[in-house]
């Protein structure tokens, strides 16, 4: 058996050891995607507000 | 202090400077710990190598435990000195906190499935991480669960403080019951009985997902005040065009 399937298999336990990381890796990329988009949404349209109101006052 | 820091401008000035540096501590922290977790750390005399396990799971725990205690001493501040920012602050971690939760619990039973033999048993230990992760859920479902989100804050924060009694029962379950979850070995009487070469990858990941817990309740703070924020200017909008006809 070379060095990197060894590494892979984690004496046989690969399948465990890879599941909780991969597990732990998914939870924690998604929550940080998730925070990230809705930040990005919720001040694009706070911008988009405080100009549609800044057009309004200038042409009203 | 928390007076000082209530204000908005304010917090987002402070944050400003904080946001960075856990942004960078948590990824130097991770690295390192990865290449600790993987590399530079012996398998388990008993446990072989699924010991690796430990490195997320061990950590995951203590956020989770972590963040509820933060989300209850900041719904302590609302509901005394009715700081909305301090509201803003355990709403920002609730998500992150589950997401803790949720960790420890798959881990755990990846673990357990080839050490005990099982995927779950409802022992003292696992039982109370489950209720953990039910109270954030609850939490997040009262807090968000209103039309107005300011309607939901008092009953979700005395939640958040009920819920308190769990985490004395998480942390000492084992020593409480018999169960099937080893005992404490790194924060017990006596210092930790863990050797160190092993202590040192779990304190560095648990920096890593400190710095992460940061990184997003921060995250997350500015997004609700910004949501706060457009709710107002909308009302006000609504209330303006309505004075106009």
């Amino acid at each position: 058996m070379s060095g990197d399937i060894g590494f892979f298999a984690m004496g046989g336990y690969g399948f465990y050891i890879w599941s909780s990381w991969g597990a732990a890796a998914g939870i924690l990329i998604a929550v940080t995607c998730h925070s990230l988009i809705r930040s990005y949404r919720v001040k694009r349209q706070l911008n988009h507000h405080i100009t549609d109101q800044n057009e309004g006052d200038h042409f009203g | 202090m928390f007076d000082y820091l209530a204000n908005p401008t304010r917090f987002r000035a402070i944050t400003a400077v904080i946001f960075p540096v856990a942004v960078v501590m948590t990824v130097t922290a991770m690295c390192y710990g990865l290449y600790l977790a993987f590399f530079a750390s012996p398998a388990d005399y008993q446990q072989g190598e699924t010991v690796r396990i430990m490195y997320i799971h061990v950590p995951a725990a203590w956020m989770a435990l972590l963040a509820y205690l933060a989300m209850a001493v900041s719904a302590i501040f609302y509901l005394v000195w009715r700081h909305p920012l301090a509201d803003i602050g355990a709403r920002a971690m609730a998500v992150p906190g589950a997401s803790f939760a949720l960790i420890t619990l798959l881990t755990g039973s990846f673990w357990g499935r080839p050490m005990w033999g099982t995927w779950w048993v409802w022992d003292a230990r696992l039982t109370s991480m489950l209720i953990l992760f039910f109270l954030y859920l609850g939490y997040i479902a009262l807090a968000d669960g209103f039309e107005r989100p300011e309607r939901g804050s008092k009953p979700a924060s005395l939640l958040l403080i009920v819920g308190v009694i769990n985490l004395p029962i998480i942390k000492f379950s084992v020593d409480w019951w018999n169960t099937l979850h080893q005992g404490s070995s790194v924060l017990r009487f006596g210092g930790p009985s863990i050797d160190p070469a092993m202590l040192l990858p779990l304190l560095i990941m648990a920096l890593a997902m400190l710095g992460w817990f940061i990184c997003i309740s921060i995250l997350r703070m500015n997004t609700l005040l910004a949501q706060r924020r457009l709710t107002a200017l909308e009302i006000r909008g609504h209330s303006s065009q309505r004075g106009q006809a």
